[in-house]
């Protein structure tokens, strides 16, 4: 019966158990001639001979019979998809909407998950990477949260835990300036240990990395180079491997090239960190560490047992060393770094993804069902005539194999597409650098396997009927009381109310988010954005340090001032709404017991206007003046924050502070003004304490600092009038970073931006595709009913009351749809708030909107199908049965 | 046989090779003497022939094929008609019957 499909089968999947059967009738066909002709008196010889002849040589004949099979099943398959074309040619509408349904389904799905995956799951090309681990102290005494850097002594302690890892390496930033024909250019650097590049197992493109006869003090100045800068600077020119370089004033020899991608830690330019262990301090702290874990030790049991050796450091050293009371050593795996935010954000897309496909297959199901149901008889009608049943399959089939081929097509399509807007959407740092991300092939397939498996078995449903059912009774058939359609029945509306539930959660879910984003962009950042153009300048330390570090800047801005169109200038060592330097401190009379914290706080150094700049208004005391020079008393400004935590019931004015540095005794600090806060980090972060040195009196960590330019010139000329001063006092010297203020504030809602970008797409997707679903649920439904309706009609009922019949039947589902959605948002309310910034998750507003819009566009949706039931003409209809 | 008339007689030989199993099933050499004899001669159908018909028409589900002894106790493979076969079989002698006619009347015709 089913003989062409299991041909089909064996042609593909079977040819060589095919090809020796072929073979052995052949054979057998040439042994029965020679055994005729034996008998008709021929010697065997002869006989098998002429036998041999008759045949025309054994290959030849299975070479024809393999032809004659090949054209035949290319014949029928032709045949088949023409036939399955037609079918759907016939009938547009449905086409159109299945093949659109899919799509949609497996290109958002394939999209978003691919994303996720490449930029979440699994960015880092290195080898082991989900073992490699940041490793950082925290002293107690210092500051409450751990920090970032090590000394060399500690450093070579750890490196001797072999029983934890199998890599441990240090690093430190080292920026440069590279001097090359014309213009100079501030490159991002690191120093690194040597093994760091045997660590990460990517090797050079061209010549070597480090050797660690290079990686020791006073050994000759070697750097590797990037791809990019590479290709940026040097125009990809072979012949620089093996040539020096001037960086920063000196001499560094080319050794090695890395590949495109790797930018660990960011940077074009890695030096040998040449770590000198001779250097005793232990409390001079400069390198970040790093390791990877050996297989099989977990992140805890490596915390763990790295805890002996902080307890060790204590016992041995705590005498000299006080910082080691309460020693504590934490690992911070690779994939942590990225920001909690973004990976929130995007599992709750995924979230969404997920259901928006349910609801594509859900409505693709309800389509082919409700296609099948109405083609009950013309199968059983088919069969009763003598149609194959298995070429009604093979045809059934093929029709949904094609709708299933062609939306599968059109999803990678739309995936491609997609995967590239949803990068151009994704800020910038939000996800690692080496995030290469593109369409997963594993997602993909399971999308396209997905869809082909959801049309092939609802495909199949109604030959399942017709071969089922009683012929007799299918044709019989009254349709309104169709056994075989109760059950379908029942599946499409549980599907159609399922599909209400997840509209309303990801309606829901969006709005939710959008609200979010809106209340953070109008949010008070704490100072005036506009009209304020950035830019960093950086003072090598081999040339500046100190003094001459105060003099450069403050000639820069007396400069800067005097261009034209300037209306003021200022600097800041870190800008808001990004990262800053924080340090625990001491506070003069007040013990971390009586504040009940270790007291810490983010400190910037900034040039005496930041405030007015900015428009930050000094709330108690005085701005920065003339007073604060570098041999005068150390002063600051705090901010409200902080005036409230470490002062609640005083003035802050002339109380005083200090840093807690290992390594030295820091002098106290006495506070002369309080500001009103700014956003430090981001915008939904709480309010963090601050305070403020006059860069005069902190020439250490003034070395890079920001220049901030008020003006109300067009913000694209003041880079290059910054420039062209800069050159007059120092040829040498960059600026980079140039960043407009409101782009900044803008940029640090990027993540939310994304997230309430993307909701919203599916939230129209969910409800166009429910929209759809609820029109072909009602639509078939009416459809079914509509010799019932003519009965009524025909017994005296107003076609108005027919056409509330259809309006209560999609009434009835939306509202069981609106209510599961609801209890669903209830519950998953709690997911979403981690996300949310000033709004409730499932607030009665929002739901009672998304859920009355819900029940409209059920209504919408049964527009069509209650014109159609209210104009049926009952002699007509009934004459049909 | 060349080409040309070879092409026209595929059906006609998937035809008889059809009514040579309407009575009973039989292997492939078996088929061809049964031709050979139910045409008188006429028509002596070549492996060359036979074995790509029969594959194709098993392929279209009008045969069915099973791996049986033979009588002489040898292995051969047997076809016998399916329930498509004999409707197909049916059809195709009603319209070869057509055609006949119609070709003997337009020759009658003068």
């Amino acid at each position: 019966m089913l003989s062409r499909m299991t041909n089909f089968w064996r042609n593909i999947f079977a040819k060589e158990k095919t090809d020796r059967e072929l073979d052995a009738e052949v054979r057998s066909y040439s042994d029965l001639l020679t055994q005729e002709k034996i008998r008709e008196g021929m010697n065997p010889q002869e006989a098998r001979r002429a036998a041999k002849l008759q045949l025309g040589g054994v290959e030849q004949v299975k070479e024809e019979v393999r032809q004659a099979r090949t054209g035949a099943c290319l014949d029928s398959l032709l045949q088949d998809l023409r036939f399955g074309a037609r079918t759907l040619r016939k009938n547009p509408g449905f086409a159109a909407v299945a093949v659109l349904t899919i799509a949609l389904g497996v290109g958002a799905s394939t999209a978003l998950f691919s994303v996720v995956k490449s930029a979440l799951l699994d960015p880092w090309p290195y080898q082991g990477a989900d073992r490699i681990v940041t490793i950082r102290p925290q002293f107690p005494k210092i500051g409450a949260r751990p920090s970032g850097v090590w000394s060399l002594q500690e450093f070579k302690d750890l490196r001797e835990r072999t029983d934890v890892f199998d890599f441990v390496i240090a690093g430190t930033g080292h920026t440069v300036n590279l001097q090359r024909g014309g213009y100079p250019e501030r490159i991002i650097g690191a120093n690194m240990t040597a093994d760091g590049f045997s660590m990460l197992g990517v090797r050079p493109i061209k010549g070597r990395v480090f050797l660690s006869s290079e990686d020791q003090p006073r050994s000759p100045r070697v750097v590797v180079m990037s791809y990019g800068l590479w290709t940026r600077r040097f125009g990809a020119d072979p012949t620089v491997v093996g040539r020096a370089i001037r960086l920063d004033d000196q001499l560094y020899t080319v050794v090695g090239i890395m590949p495109r991608d790797f930018v660990w830690w960011g940077s074009e330019l890695w030096f040998p960190l040449a770590p000198d262990f001779s250097q005793l301090n232990r409390s001079s702290r400069m390198v970040a560490v790093q390791g990877r874990l050996r297989r099989g030790v977990t992140l805890q049991a490596a915390e763990a047992a790295l805890q002996t050796s902080a307890s060790q450091m204590e016992l041995r050293f705590g005498a000299q060393v006080p910082e080691y009371a309460g020693f504590k050593i934490h690992l911070l795996a690779l994939r942590d770094v990225v920001l909690r935010n973004v990976r929130e954000s995007l599992m709750i897309l995924m979230g969404a993804v997920a259901f928006l496909l349910f609801v594509a297959c859900a409505n693709v199901t309800n389509l082919l069902l409700a296609r099948a149901a109405g083609r009950n008889k013309e199968m059983a009608t088919r069969i009763a005539l003598g149609a194959d049943r298995s070429r009604i399959v093979r045809q059934l089939l093929t029709e949904s194999v094609l709708l299933a081929a062609i939306g599968a097509a059109l999803g990678c399509a739309l995936a491609y597409v997609s995967v590239n807007a949803i990068v151009s959407l994704i800020p910038f740092g939000f996800i690692p650098a080496e995030a290469h991300v593109r369409i997963s092939p594993g997602v993909l397939l399971f999308a396209i396997a997905l869809a082909f498996a959801t049309g092939i078995l609802v495909g199949l449903a109604p030959a399942l009927n017709a071969f089922r059912s009683n012929l007799h009774d299918t044709l019989k058939q009254d349709s309104v009381r169709a056994s075989a359609s109760r059950s379908s029945r029942y599946v499409r509306h549980v599907l159609a109310v399922g599909e209400v539930a997840l509209a309303l959660l990801v309606v829901c879910s969006a709005i939710a988010v959008v609200r979010s984003f809106h209340n953070l962009e109008r949010e008070d950042i704490g100072f005036r954005s506009a009209d304020v153009v950035t830019m960093r300048i950086g003072l090598p330390e081999n040339r500046y340090s100190g003094d001459n570090v105060t003099r450069f800047f403050t000639e820069l801005l007396q400069r800067t001032r005097e261009l034209p169109g300037i209306q003021d200038s200022a600097l800041a060592s870190d800008l808001p709404l990004g990262s800053i330097l924080s340090s625990g401190i001491t506070v003069e009379g007040k013990s971390p017991e009586t504040l009940g914290r270790i007291p810490d706080a983010d400190h910037a150094s900034v040039s005496s206007n930041y405030f007015s700049l900015l428009s930050v208004p000094i709330m108690q005391g005085r701005s920065f003046d003339d007073r604060d020079s570098a041999n005068a008393m150390p002063v600051a400004i705090i901010n409200q924050t902080m005036a409230n935590l470490y002062w609640p019931s005083e003035s802050p004015i002339g109380k005083r502070f200090r840093l807690n540095r290992a390594d030295s005794e820091s002098p106290w600090i006495t506070v002369v003004g309080v500001a009103r806060d700014m956003k430090q980090i981001t915008i939904d972060s709480a309010s963090r304490q601050a305070f403020f040195v006059p860069f005069a009196q902190d020439p250490v960590d003034s070395q890079n600092m920001s220049l901030l330019v008020r003006s109300t010139n067009p913000q694209a000329a003041i880079p290059n009038l910054i420039r062209a001063k800069l050159v007059q006092m120092d040829s040498e010297l960059p600026i980079y970073e140039v960043e407009s203020l409101d782009t900044r504030v803008k940029n640090s809602l990027g993540g939310e931006k994304l997230a309430a970008t993307m909701l919203s797409c599916f939230a129209a997707i969910c409800f166009l595709l429910t929209l759809v679903g609820l029109f072909g649920v009602i639509s078939y439904s009416t459809s079914r009913r509509l010799n019932e309706f003519a009965i009524r009609i025909a017994l005296g009922a107003d076609r108005a009351a027919i056409v509330k019949l259809v309006f209560g039947e999609a009434a009835r589902l939306a509202l069981a749809g609106v209510a599961l959605g609801c209890c669903a948002a209830l519950f998953l309310g709690r997911l979403l708030s981690t996300l949310l910034y000033g709004v409730r998750a499932s607030d009665w507003f929002t739901l009672s909107a998304t859920a009355a819009s819900l029940i409209s566009l059920a209504i919408a949706a049964s527009l069509i199908p209650a014109l159609r039931a209210m104009r049926v003409d009952p002699n007509v209809a009934l004459r049909h049965e | 046989m060349d080409r040309g008339q070879t092409n026209l007689l595929q059906g006609t030989l998937d035809m008889m090779i059809l009514k040579a199993l309407a009575l009973d099933q039989m292997h492939g050499l078996g088929i061809s003497r049964r031709i050979e004899q139910i045409t008188k001669g006429t028509f002596q159908v070549k492996p060359g022939s036979l074995f790509p018909s029969l594959h194709r028409m098993e392929e279209e589900g009008w045969l069915v094929s099973s791996w049986g002894e033979s009588e002489n106790n040898r292995r051969a493979k047997y076809y016998r008609l399916t329930k498509a076969g004999r409707r197909q079989l049916e059809s195709e002698t009603q319209r070869w019957g057509r055609i006949s006619l119609a070709i003997a009347r337009a020759l009658e015709a003068s």
